[in-house]
């Protein structure tokens, strides 16, 4: 695995971490206090605000990684 | 003057036609081979793949259920994000290693994939191919079902009553039945990246329209909720449904059930080169998850609105009907038949092409040839599509309820297909086993003890199926067919 597979696998792990508990126990507790952030709901600006970061983070990954481009060699048994 | 009712009918009308003509159109290309029926012998590019993907993965829940949901549980429903993003990652990160799989070997569906990879296990591998295919075939014909029941709805609304629920019904299912049959999976893609472009604009652009005529603006509602139903911005929700384990059961299950169903699974195969997939999945992460940016507002919305409204399902619709002109409203319901006619005719393909290569060709007829093989796909399409209108006319629950139990199902045997990817230690004996038992716990806590312990029955199938597939696969002996699968995989990738 190359060091930018392991960075995106490191972003992906790091937002299924902040979507899910115990992080988000907190991240709860904030909203129930402040639901509202910039005028939109504080609970949905936090989640698509985490996992906006890895769509681009994929996007990123997908042009720029050299190992995602390699296309294997499908030669041997058919 | 026209009547209002005759121009959202006549709407539907040209957009049911536009699709025929699509379906029509994609037979110029067509092979009379069951593998170009299938999978189009992976020609697809990546704007079709990706429109095809997605059209496929959002359904009438998208359109309808979303907001019924939003309705019904408030702003948690966006556990949703998980299963937007993670399904186009993992549309590379899994679908890469299938489609090279299939390339070499010339997969065409999950059963045969099941076979060939697990070959090794003989007459285990071959009952275990039936058996993935059995499952995958009898947990999706429900969800078919649901597509229906959200196009049904539509007609109702749009022709205010004027087209009774059995005819919509009819109309959906011969229009579904229409473009499997004609087209198979490239008349389904085809009609797809039309839909799929249709349904995000209408949906967008749709609640857009609704939000800022019924509040003046997202801000302005969202303002009002926070006032009136502060508890619909935080977990647990309205119905203090989404508690920390339903949070992390609902996404754990509902991701690992939806790549695992069969109508998902073959588009794994469809991609004409791994760039495709790349982009395809690229693309499918934002879409899905960009679909549904003004939803939460729309579900805030109608709860202020009508507070205690019966069916929230058909909220959005309504709302579309009393808040936007009468004309876009029926062209933005058009956007909701063309989400669910995008997951119900991918879903029937998928279904008859199952049970034409997995359980036809290897119970029946072993030497049936590419053409023979064809046609009797074509006559499952007509055969499943009627078994669809009969489940149909049952009493719909919400569509997140079904959505939920269908892939509690598929959810069950995605360690059978997608271990052998990765781990060479896998067999034969312990993935039938493993197949067997998660169903079964699936079934036992959906219908007898249901989702103990707060936790659903996918992820109580998703548990069990794996630790049997682990347990099981240590104490048996190796197997050669894994091994060979594994370590090409790993030179390739």
């Amino acid at each position: 695995m190359t060091t930018g597979e392991k960075i995106f696998f490191f972003i992906v792990l790091v937002a299924l971490i902040l979507s899910n508990p115990p992080v988000l126990t907190y991240v709860n507790n904030y909203c129930k206090t402040h639901p509202l952030t910039l005028g939109l709901p504080t609970f949905w600006v936090y989640l698509t605000s985490v996992w906006t970061v890895v769509i681009v983070a994929f996007g990123i990954a997908a042009w720029k990684l050299e190992a995602w481009n390699k296309e294997p060699d499908l030669g041997g048994e058919k | 003057m026209m009547e209002q009712w005759v121009i959202g009918v006549a709407i539907l009308i040209i957009w049911v036609a536009v699709m025929v003509v699509v379906a029509w159109l994609s037979t110029r290309y067509r092979k009379m081979s069951v593998t170009d029926f299938a999978t189009t012998g992976g020609t697809l590019g990546v704007i079709t793949l990706f429109l095809t993907y997605s059209a496929t993965y959002h359904s009438s829940y998208a359109f309808m259920g979303t907001t019924g949901a939003t309705y019904t549980h408030g702003v948690p429903w966006w556990n949703n994000i998980h299963w937007t993003v993670l399904p186009g990652i993992l549309l590379w990160l899994i679908g890469r290693r299938l489609w090279t799989l299939s390339k070499k070997y010339n997969y065409i569906s999950v059963g045969q994939y099941v076979e060939g990879v697990y070959r090794s296990g003989g007459n285990i591998a071959k009952a275990l191919g039936i058996i993935v295919s059995l499952v995958g075939i009898l947990f999706v014909i429900p969800y078919t079902a649901m597509q229906a029941l959200g196009v049904t709805y539509l007609f109702q609304i749009v022709s205010k009553g004027h087209i009774s629920f059995t005819v919509g019904l009819v109309i959906f299912l011969l229009l579904m039945v229409f473009i499997t049959w004609i087209g198979g999976m490239r008349g389904v893609a085809w009609t797809d990246t039309v839909q799929g472009i249709f349904m995000f604009l209408a949906m967008v652009f749709g609640a857009y329209w609704v939000i800022k005529n019924a509040f003046g603006g997202l801000t302005q509602v969202y303002a009002l909720g926070a006032q009136r139903i502060p508890e619909a911005y935080s977990l647990p929700g309205l119905k203090e449904a989404y508690t920390y384990r339903f949070w992390v059961s609902q996404w754990v299950s509902i991701t690992v059930g939806m790549i695992a169903m069969p109508h998902v699974f073959l588009r794994y195969f469809a991609g004409k080169s791994l760039k495709v997939i790349k982009w395809a999945g690229v693309f499918s992460a934002a879409y899905l998850t960009y679909l549904y940016i003004f939803v939460p507002a729309i579900g805030i919305g109608a709860r202020l609105l009508y507070p205690n409204y019966p069916t929230p399902d058909r909220l959005f619709p309504e709302m579309l009907f009393q808040y936007t002109p009468f004309a876009l409203a029926a062209f933005a319901c058009a956007g909701a038949l063309a989400a669910a006619l995008s997951t119900a005719d991918s879903q029937l393909h998928a279904v008859s092409t199952l049970f034409t290569v997995d359980i036809y060709k290897t119970l029946v007829k072993p030497d049936a040839d590419e053409k023979h093989l064809y046609h009797v796909d074509r006559a499952f399409v007509l055969i499943f599509g009627a078994i669809c209108a009969w489940i149909a006319f049952t009493s719909p629950a919400l569509f997140l309820n079904i959505l939920q139990i269908a892939t509690a199902g598929t959810a069950a045997i995605a360690p059978v297909l997608f271990a052998p990817l990765y781990w060479k230690r896998v067999t034969s004996k312990a993935a039938l086993t493993s197949a067997l038992a998660g169903v079964i716990v699936v079934a036992l806590t959906t219908f007898v003890w249901k989702n103990p312990l707060g936790i659903l029955s996918g992820v109580w199938g998703l548990i069990v199926a794996l630790l049997v597939l682990v347990g099981g696969s240590i104490i048996t002996k190796p197997e050669e067919s894994i091994e060979d699968t594994v370590t090409f995989l790993k030179s390739a990738f």
